[in-house]
């Protein structure tokens, strides 16, 4: 069985309180590290410079946006091969398969329970 | 006299009258043909007229193919030459409408298969951006013969668009809620998980109130996506094989803790195992989870609710029986209308949205099925739901 240690997450949206619950439950329930960014761009930066195990990335903001970043991501080697997994408001199925296609680990809707979050993260890295 | 002067007399006098009886015929006749021409002129004109002041554009067409009638509104909202009575032209009026259509070819395929219809009706999407309500039916004579037909064109882009964006404003408002409600949501979560510290129990209970409403007001959001969707006829649906008993024993299984807290046992009986349906198993999960809790909702504390899955000819039926009040007959015809919450007083849990069983009904209706419940008052209602089988 393939087994996936996550130390440091990084968790990328437009939303400091969403971005403050969610980091409170990776560091006290998932008990990792936590880098926050407020947007694609400062997620770009923060990800060559810190090296996260796992990416939360919110699909949509202003300026550089989910899919947008994770392209970015995936060109640039260092970034190319971290998990990332999509934090959408959006539920329509389209854009989940459109997630999926891009080459997201999965997506995670909001509004999402926050305690169950770090189980949820580890199950989708995990690819199960 | 002579014998036969009296006879000639009496010959003239003769003719005289058949003379005047004739003439009298004759402007009888003339005066009912008068008023009959004045009968059919008015008709005519009142025809034209209504033709006339309609906001409809209007085109009439023999069976040959010649224009019967056409209003000036039809060239107007074309933007076409006004088409000529009489000439053999509506097979170029028809192309000369086509070429603004969106879908030029559909247009006159359509338009082909409608001669052959009785009565058809079609929503016509043009290259400008209007769109028009499209209606023919056939022109009979009273003896039933056919004798050409009649199009009516209403413009209603203004409906369309007022639709869209009523769509559109509720899927933002929808979409904008969410993000307020993720900080909310996961606020209470972690307050009631106790990694902010351990909360006396009033502040506990307090915290669980307030963590249950805000699951209500997401599934409210979530409820009102679902519809918006359904009636914009954006309801994207997975199609897969799923074999029927796996479904409803996970949804039993999924449902029986919240049961539990009612104090109400689920049983779930299979009569066709390894049956399959072709269905979205999220969406068909959704179905089963709204009768399910309904049913729970509705029972009284040590009842049972029983599941039953069972052929019926070509189809599958999944019905859920609760021993609950029933639903009084005067409140059948709501049961699946929108935010149709009956008498919710004899829900023991007031946690719905009103929308869950018109959203069910939307959802078996797209997988080809049908829905439907029988009640008695006092003794319990079965909700079922039945799909094509499908082959292995």
């Amino acid at each position: 069985v393939f087994g996936v240690t996550i130390r440091r997450i990084m968790i990328v949206d437009d939303d400091e309180d969403i971005r403050r619950v969610t980091a409170l439950a990776a560091r006290r329930i998932g008990g990792w590290e936590v880098v926050c960014a407020a947007s694609g761009e400062e997620a770009l930066e923060r990800s060559r410079s810190d090296a996260p195990d796992v990416i939360l990335l919110d699909a949509m903001m202003p300026g550089l946006d989910g899919p947008a970043t994770l392209a970015k991501l995936r060109e640039e080697p260092a970034t190319a091969s971290i998990p990332v997994i999509f934090l959408t408001a959006r539920v329509q199925q389209h854009d989940l398969a459109r997630y999926r296609a891009l080459g997201a680990r999965g997506v995670i809707c909001k509004p999402f329970d926050a305690a169950a979050l770090p189980d949820e993260i580890r199950r989708l890295v995990a690819g199960e | 006299m002579s014998a036969d002067a009296r006879q000639r007399e009496a010959r003239v006098a003769t003719l005289e009258q058949l003379l005047e009886v004739y003439e009298r015929s004759v402007i009888e006749q003339s005066n009912k043909l008068y008023a009959e021409q004045q009968r059919m002129r008015l008709q005519t004109t009142l025809l034209e007229s209504q033709g006339e002041a309609s906001l409809d554009g209007i085109l009439s067409s023999s069976v040959d193919g010649r224009i019967l009638f056409a209003n000036a509104r039809l060239a107007e909202l074309w933007g076409i030459e006004a088409p000529v009575i009489g000439e053999r032209s509506y097979r170029a009026t028809l192309g000369a409408m086509a070429e603004r259509t969106a879908d030029p070819a559909g247009f006159l395929e359509r338009a082909a298969a409608a001669e052959a219809a009785q009565a058809s009706r079609e929503q016509i999407a043009l290259r400008d951006g209007r769109t028009f309500d499209g209606y023919s039916a056939p022109i009979r004579s009273h003896e039933e013969e056919l004798l050409g037909r009649v199009w009516y064109f209403r413009d209603i882009s203004a409906v369309v668009e007022i639709d869209r964006m009523k769509n559109e404003f509720i899927s933002a408002v929808s979409h904008e809620l969410r993000t307020p409600l993720t900080s909310i949501r996961g606020s209470l979560d972690l307050m009631a998980s106790g990694i902010a510290g351990t909360l006396p129990e009033e502040a506990l209970s307090l915290t669980r109130i307030a963590q249950s409403n805000c699951e209500r007001l997401v599934r409210l959001i979530n409820d009102v996506l679902d519809i918006e969707k359904i009636d914009a006829g954006r309801m994207e649906l997975a199609l897969d094989r799923i074999v029927l008993e796996a479904l409803v024993e996970r949804a039993v299984e999924w449902m029986r803790p919240y049961a539990a807290e009612l104090e109400v046992t689920l049983h779930f009986e299979s009569r066709a195992p390894r049956a399959l349906v072709r269905a979205d198993d999220d969406r068909l999960a959704q179905v089963m989870d709204n009768l399910l809790s309904n049913a729970a909702k509705f029972s009284p504390a040590g009842q049972s609710v029983e599941v039953l899955l069972e052929r019926r000819g070509p189809r599958l039926r999944v019905a859920v029986t609760d021993h609950g009040p029933g639903i009084a007959p005067d409140q059948h015809a709501r049961v699946f209308q929108k935010f149709a919450q009956l008498d919710a007083s004899a829900a023991r849990r007031r946690e719905g949205t009103g929308l869950g069983l018109h959203i069910a009904r939307a959802l078996v209706e797209r997988l080809g099925g049908r829905i439907g419940f029988s009640s008695e008052p006092g003794v319990g209602s079965t909700f079922y739901f039945e799909l094509p089988e499908c082959s292995a």
